[in-house]
């Protein structure tokens, strides 16, 4: 499928890659807008049975929106990469205005019909592990996006291998030891250890 | 954190997961030799990885698809939908987006609701969501939201409803702690609409303050009714599918546990009661500003709304008696708790009134120190006023400013004013002024013209003495322009009080000074819907009803307006329109908002006592209210004919006397007021004057049910059994039931009088499987017939249908045969009546 916006997609994202720091600003609300009308198309689906293709959100915007044969893996990584990204930032946001709400006043004005489902321990969960994410970006950036193409993106380990260019061992090694300081920082209260 | 350094723990973690977990730490303390604090960080992100088995395992983009699907429907605002135009996000909250919209169709403003577009996934659950959401849109009440239409257009389920201007009652409680009069106000209401809602079979299931909208009047709106349900499953079904990897999982209803039912927090099948706790729950919250069932987490919620007793109210100085109300509604067991919210709602209202007459000193003032008459009273008629536009039309006019005129007059207390109908019979009459004053008993007649052009009225007064001889005292032309019409009633009231030398009390004076302006449409809408209410035809009642609404949708605030509606309520009850339970809701909300427009109107007060009476059997608060209505207008005929009966039912004999006596001098023509006289006599055993009386008022009002009804008890008391049964007959001619006249002649031929009674009876259970027919009227007809077992199965079926006439048992005569039967009795203590 090749269309205008196809295009234009394809070419921002070789832009961006080359340098061009304005094509990430034109690139984004062309991401967004199609993984909206994906996530749309998810909702109506028969069976709530989102989790069993928990990959296809961002596979589905990817092929949509570019035109695949003009795009190496590269550029599918770096797609994959914004995807997962702002997946992540908008479920932050969302946590956060929970988070607000509850300072607000104990529980009293947080309330789960107040928007898409979440708790208030939910997001609080969500938000420190936000928080721990970024302090493991600081000193190891592989395992940090791991985290975001798998947790956030919905990604596979074969996928997030695919995209890294990893082998799929290494995804699995690398995930498992992430887990583990991830969790530590958490339950610590406190991530920034050193 | 040093990177060098972390590759040394990386290297080492890895290292130490790829042995066996038993090695792990000996490995460790090999190759960490000599650096403790390395060998204790990668022991502790060991540890950790063991507990982090399902640790973020799951991915979150399923939520995230919802979160993202429900950012796309924010972006809604400028867009169209149908015939709405999306004006502006209004906010998030009652499970989901709420925009401000505009009907393009209508022109008005709606508030579009748009679901969480998670709902669009499950078939099921939508489908449950608009079979919900659209019976809820069947309900129509006051005080509740209304629901326009329910929608589905593939993408997102949006609900079109009323828009209400004002906050959440939790907004509201949290800005400042409502006094008790404002509480009561919006409890009553809160509960009015659950009780509609639950007549209809609803249930709420998510009562709370965020779910209830208060306006700037005051007016509450019950928001979301029958979208809790399907949403609570569903979101209770996504929590557990979508987002259950972090380390813990809660449930999704933090925002609502707190007033959620045990019932509810176990799952259990819901019935209306578990709203009549949740209602609780808001109503503890309103009074004292402290949320019920406040704790930190889930599980205290739950376990608190299990076991805990509420927290006592009276240190937050709460009544007695509202703590009480409250605390029914919160008792653990559903059968424990009100089992309709009707009985709360009179519970509430007694408290209302109890604090009204507080504030306005009622009770201060002894009724039983005030003199039936005073003795140096001054008596007068208003005659029709003359219609001099010449054009028909106006009749309705002319017809209300003699109405309101004698209303001004009527609260004059020094001052005996004949009642309107009364006065009516002197309609184009011939008869001479001196004729008429001996006829009325009166000294004084006031007789006059009205005209009209465009918004200007005139009115012309002229004050007779008419005894011991005609003699023209006074005469006055007025002209107003018509907003200031109600100023013409309070300058003839004032003018004629100076001329016949009668005293006003220093209240009187204020308020014949302060003649308020008025909306004039409403008030000529008023006055042509009391023009139909007094022909109290259904058709006539439908018309007037028309009218009031008219009225108030012209002036929202119009007292009046909201005391008409009440008045056709009472009207088609009484009239046999409609049944009781059907009319007194709806005249009461009406009664009561006009009371809370302008607590000086006496058909208001008197409206709401007879509610109390007839429905709610509530006879202090009856009381209280018919005083007030006589103490705003002590000629008010109505009032006293009534409150005469209900003293009789409270044991006090003379004073029921005094007030009838009162009432038939104020409108000696009303054939009720007569009747009812002639029943006083009866309660009293004194047959052969109530037959006397019968018998006259019949031959001006032949086929008057209540004479009649009366006339044939008082012969069955005099063993009159064939008087008797022809007064049965003409009843049951004149109400057009052939059968039943057929039924009394076979019977009696069959079996004598009782038998003919008897007869009746068993005709009239055969028609009740096919139509309506009241218990109260097979009872009686039992009771009569000596038949003692059906007459108090009858009876008891009537009590529990509260119909209105149940009350009479304590005193009608006819069941002096029952009184000593320990049934008979046990009715009489369950309705709180006296034994005679």
């Amino acid at each position: 499928m090749t269309t205008s916006s196809s295009q234009e997609v394809t070419q921002l994202l070789i832009a961006w890659r080359e340098g061009d720091k304005q094509a990430l600003d034109r690139l984004t609300p062309l991401v967004y807008g199609e993984l909206c009308r994906i996530a749309h198309r998810f909702m109506r689906r028969e069976s709530p049975d989102h989790t069993l293709q928990t990959s296809a959100l961002v596979n589905e915007a990817y092929l949509r929106l570019t035109d695949c044969q003009q795009v190496d893996w590269q550029n599918r990584a770096h797609f994959f990469g914004i995807a997962a990204q702002m997946m992540r930032q908008i479920l932050i946001d969302h946590a956060r205005s929970h988070a607000r709400a509850k300072r607000g006043g104990a529980l009293r004005q947080v309330s789960f019909e107040e928007s898409a489902v979440i708790s208030v321990e939910r997001a609080a969960e969500l938000i420190a592990l936000d928080d721990a994410l970024n302090d493991l970006a600081a000193f190891d950036l592989s395992k940090s996006r791991i985290v975001e193409l798998r947790f956030f993106g919905g990604l596979t380990n074969e996928e997030v291998g695919e995209v890294l260019g990893m082998s799929l061992r290494t995804v699995e090694r690398e995930w498992r030891k992430a887990k583990a300081w991830l969790r530590r920082a958490i339950s610590k209260g406190e991530s920034n250890e050193s | 954190m040093n990177p060098e350094r972390w590759r040394q723990i990386d290297q080492l973690l890895e290292a130490a997961l790829e042995r066996q977990p038993e090695e792990r730490i000996a490995f460790l303390s090999v190759a960490c030799a000599g650096d403790e604090s390395l060998r204790l960080e990668v022991e502790s992100l060991l540890r950790s990885d063991e507990a982090a088995e399902s640790f973020i395992e799951k991915t979150v983009v399923a939520f995230a698809a919802d979160v993202i699907a429900e950012k796309g429907v924010q972006a809604l605002a400028g867009q169209r939908i149908g015939h709405y135009q999306i004006l502006s996000r209004l906010g998030a909250g009652g499970m989901g987006e709420v925009y401000l919209a505009e009907d393009l169709k209508l022109l008005r403003k709606v508030a579009i609701k748009f679901l969480p577009p998670a709902l669009m996934a499950d078939k099921d659950a939508r489908k449950r969501l608009l079979r919900e959401a659209r019976a809820a849109a069947a309900l129509d009440h006051p005080n509740i939201c209304t629901i326009y239409e329910v929608g589905d257009d593939a993408r997102r389920i949006y609900i079109v409803m009323q828009y209400i201007e004002g906050e959440t009652l939790a907004a509201r409680i949290e800005r400042e702690r409502l006094n008790s009069s404002e509480a009561l106000a919006i409890a009553i209401q809160v509960a009015e609409a659950l009780q509609e809602a639950h007549m209809h079979g609803i249930i709420h299931r998510d009562i709370k303050p965020q779910n209830l909208m208060v306006t700037a009047r005051g007016q509450v709106k019950v928001l979301d009714f029958g979208l809790a349900k399907v949403i609570h499953e569903r979101a209770a079904a996504s929590d557990e599918a979508d987002t259950s990897s972090l380390m813990s999982m809660s449930g999704a209803i933090v925002g609502t546990a707190p007033y959620m039912s045990p019932e509810q927090v176990r799952g259990e099948r819901l019935d209306a009661r578990s709203d009549i706790f949740s209602f609780g729950t808001t109503l503890y919250e309103i009074v004292s500003g402290q949320r019920l069932f406040e704790a930190k987490s889930m599980a205290e919620i739950i376990s608190s709304i299990l076991t805990r007793e509420a927290a006592p109210l009276e240190q937050v100085g709460v009544p007695e008696k509202l703590e009480r109300i409250i605390q029914r509604c919160l008792q653990k067991k559903p059968e424990h708790r009100y089992q309709t919210l009707r009985e709360a709602v009179i519970d509430l209202e007694n408290m209302r009134l109890a604090l009204a007459s507080e504030h306005t000193g009622t009770s201060s003032l002894s009724w039983h120190t005030l003199p039936a008459r005073p003795p140096e009273i001054n008596s007068l008629v208003v005659l029709p006023l003359e219609n001099l536009s010449g054009n028909p039309e106006d009749e309705y006019f002319t017809d209300g400013m003699h109405f309101s005129l004698i209303g001004e007059l009527a609260q004059i207390s020094a001052l005996r004013v004949i009642s309107r109908q009364s006065a009516m019979r002197y309609k184009e009459s011939k008869k001479s002024v001196p004729e008429i004053a001996r006829e009325l008993k009166v000294d004084w007649v006031v007789e006059g013209s009205a005209y009209r052009e465009g918004t200007s009225v005139r009115i012309q007064v002229h004050l007779i003495r008419a005894l011991p001889s005609e003699t023209s005292q006074w005469m006055q032309t007025y002209e107003r322009d018509m907003p200031k019409v109600l100023e013409i009633y309070s300058d003839v009231a004032r003018a004629i009080a100076r001329e016949i030398k009668v005293k006003l009390t220093p209240e009187e004076e204020t308020h014949l000074a302060n003649a308020r302006q008025v909306n004039h449409q409403a008030y000529e809408a008023y006055l042509k819907g009391m023009f139909h209410w007094r022909r109290l035809t259904r058709e006539d009642l439908d018309t007037a009803l028309a009218y009031f609404e008219l009225a108030r949708k012209m002036d929202s605030d119009y007292a009046l307006a909201y005391s008409g509606i009440s008045l056709v309520w009472i009207g088609h009850a009484q009239m046999g329109h409609m049944s009781v339970n059907e009319a007194a809701p709806l005249a009461k909300a009406a009664a009561i908002r006009a009371m809370e427009l302008d607590s000086t109107l006496p058909e208001v007060h008197s409206s709401l006592a007879s509610l109390r009476y007839c429905v709610d059997w509530d006879w202090e608060g009856a009381e209280t209210a018919f005083r007030r209505a006589l103490e705003l207008n002590p000629n008010y005929a109505q009032a006293r004919a009534y409150y005469s009966h209900l003293l009789y039912f409270l044991g006090r004999p003379e004073e029921a006397m005094a007030q009838i006596d009162r009432a038939l001098e104020l409108d000696p023509f009303n054939s009720l007021f007569q009747a009812s006289y002639a029943m006083v006599l009866m309660f009293a055993r004194r047959y052969d004057n109530a037959i006397a009386q019968l018998r006259g008022t019949l031959r001006t009002a032949p086929n008057d049910p209540v004479a009649l009804s009366t006339l044939r008890s008082a012969y069955h008391q005099k063993r009159m059994y064939e008087e008797a049964l022809e007064t049965w007959k003409t009843s049951y001619t004149a109400r057009g039931d052939h059968d039943a006249v057929d039924a009394l002649t076979q019977g009696y031929a069959e079996a004598g009088y009782s038998g003919a009674l008897s007869r009746v009876a068993e005709m009239l259970i055969a028609r009740s499987r096919s139509s309506h027919v009241t218990p109260w009227q097979i009872g009686t007809l039992y009771t009569r017939a000596g038949k003692v077992k059906e007459a108090l199965d009858w009876l008891e079926k009537a009590y529990e249908a509260r119909d209105q006439n149940m009350p009479y048992i304590s005193v009608d005569p006819i069941f002096d045969s029952l009184r000593n039967h320990p049934r008979f009795q046990d009715l009489l203590r369950r309705m709180n009546l006296p034994q005679l």
